[in-house]
């Protein structure tokens, strides 16, 4: 029986190429107008809406309008942008635990829980944001345009990592 | 029992705990050290596109001329001019992002032997990729100009003047915003864990299970 070229090169190469693939195709997503339009955008919006309801729920005051985030005191306001909705990292880490050699329904469980945690940290980093742009629009800058950014990629990371471990467990167990 | 004193644990608080005062670190030198990349951004970007130099305006970013030139009518003060454009620090800056978050994930155990040289050639890994995304930015700008039409996934409004040069194709133009969402949205994020994968076996090896030329067996 033959194998696929794929197939028969190294784990760890076929890794790289298959996470470079799924990767570009991660980046390309978001830049294709109707994927941008119907699925991005919403999206997008979607994260003004539930950061504001999450606000609410432990008894703050906000409100959502548009891609608006807003404290009602009209202390500050953050507009949630492309870049904001943390769907770069998320396509990363899919493509990662995709190309990962794991059984598939791992990998699937894993992307949705990663993608899911990384989410939910995106959320708590507007949140932040949000009452960030009240305080000081300097410290605002910093941890919007660079120092989230770095601490979700740590995240992503760590969760890809801690995600192998967890699917390599039962392997280790029953050899 | 697996506990706190793992490896992945291990290395996660430490490349945690490492990448707070490197982040610091890397803020306070980061005008720094994007003056000291420039030279190479600007030799790249030359071979790369219309683009003449890339000067330094002190606290304000950069200033790319390119070769495009002005369609203006003769006497007017833009006649026999070039199109420029700025690069604002927020460009430079972000684009560096990888090295602090890189430095912490190399530092962090398991090390690799000879440290140092495998710094070194992040550190030269990470400029060549710096180089390439300041390309990827101008690109889109350039293509902005040549086309003279709004760019807004590159955060570019209509020029406010016409270029002398024939507009690029829907492929082009494609490849313009590809490349500017992944230089600037992308490869910071994703250059450090990719670098520190590939110049740390020992790291593939225990937290990927790849080792050398075969798949190494978990633990």
């Amino acid at each position: 029986m033959s194998q696929s070229p794929i197939r028969r090169l190294p784990p760890a190469l076929r890794f790289s190429l298959m996470f470079a693939a799924l990767a570009a195709t991660a980046i390309a997503m978001p830049v294709i107008d109707p994927i941008q339009q119907h699925v991005v955008f919403p999206f997008t919006l979607s994260l003004a809406t539930v950061s504001a309801a999450i606000i609410r729920w432990c008894g703050g005051s906000a409100s959502a309008l548009y891609d608006v985030l807003s404290l009602t005191s009209g202390c500050g306001a953050v507009r949630i942008a492309n870049g904001c909705n943390a769907i770069e990292i998320s396509g990363l880490l899919a493509a990662a635990m995709l190309a990962y050699p794991a059984p598939l329904r791992a990998r699937l469980f894993g992307v949705i829980a990663g993608v899911g945690l990384l989410q939910g940290i995106n959320l708590l980093r507007i949140i932040s944001l949000l009452y960030l742009s009240c305080w000081s629009q300097a410290w605002f800058a910093f941890f919007h345009e660079y120092a989230w950014d770095a601490a979700i990629a740590f995240d992503a990371l760590m969760i890809f990592l801690g995600w192998q471990r967890w699917q390599a467990r039962p392997r280790r167990a029953a050899a | 029992m697996p506990g706190v004193r793992s490896p992945l644990h291990r290395f996660a608080l430490f490349a945690m705990l490492a990448l707070v005062p490197l982040f610091g670190l890397w803020w306070l030198s980061v005008d720094v050290l994007t003056a000291a990349l420039r030279p190479a951004a600007a030799w790249l970007a030359q071979q790369l596109l219309p683009i003449t130099t890339i000067e330094a305006r002190p606290g304000q970013g950069w200033m790319v001329r390119t070769s495009l030139k002005l369609v203006a009518t003769a006497g007017s003060p833009q006649f026999g001019h070039s199109a420029a454009f700025d690069m604002a620090n927020y460009y430079c800056r972000r684009l560096t992002l990888a090295w602090p978050a890189l430095l912490a994930l190399l530092l962090a155990p398991p090390r690799p032997r000879h440290l140092i040289l495998r710094i070194v050639v992040a550190a030269a890994a990470l400029s060549l990729l710096f180089a390439l995304s300041v390309s990827a930015v101008a690109f889109c700008r350039v293509t902005a100009l040549a086309n003279h039409t709004a760019v807004p996934a590159c955060d570019t409004d209509v020029p406010p003047f016409l270029v002398a040069t024939p507009a690029y194709g829907p492929v082009a133009f494609f490849a313009a915003r590809f490349g500017y969402y992944g230089a600037l949205f992308f490869l910071p994020l994703v250059a450090p864990a990719i670098l520190w994968l590939a110049l740390n076996p020992l790291a593939r090896m225990m937290f990927l299970g790849f080792g050398g030329r075969r798949t190494a067996a978990p633990d």
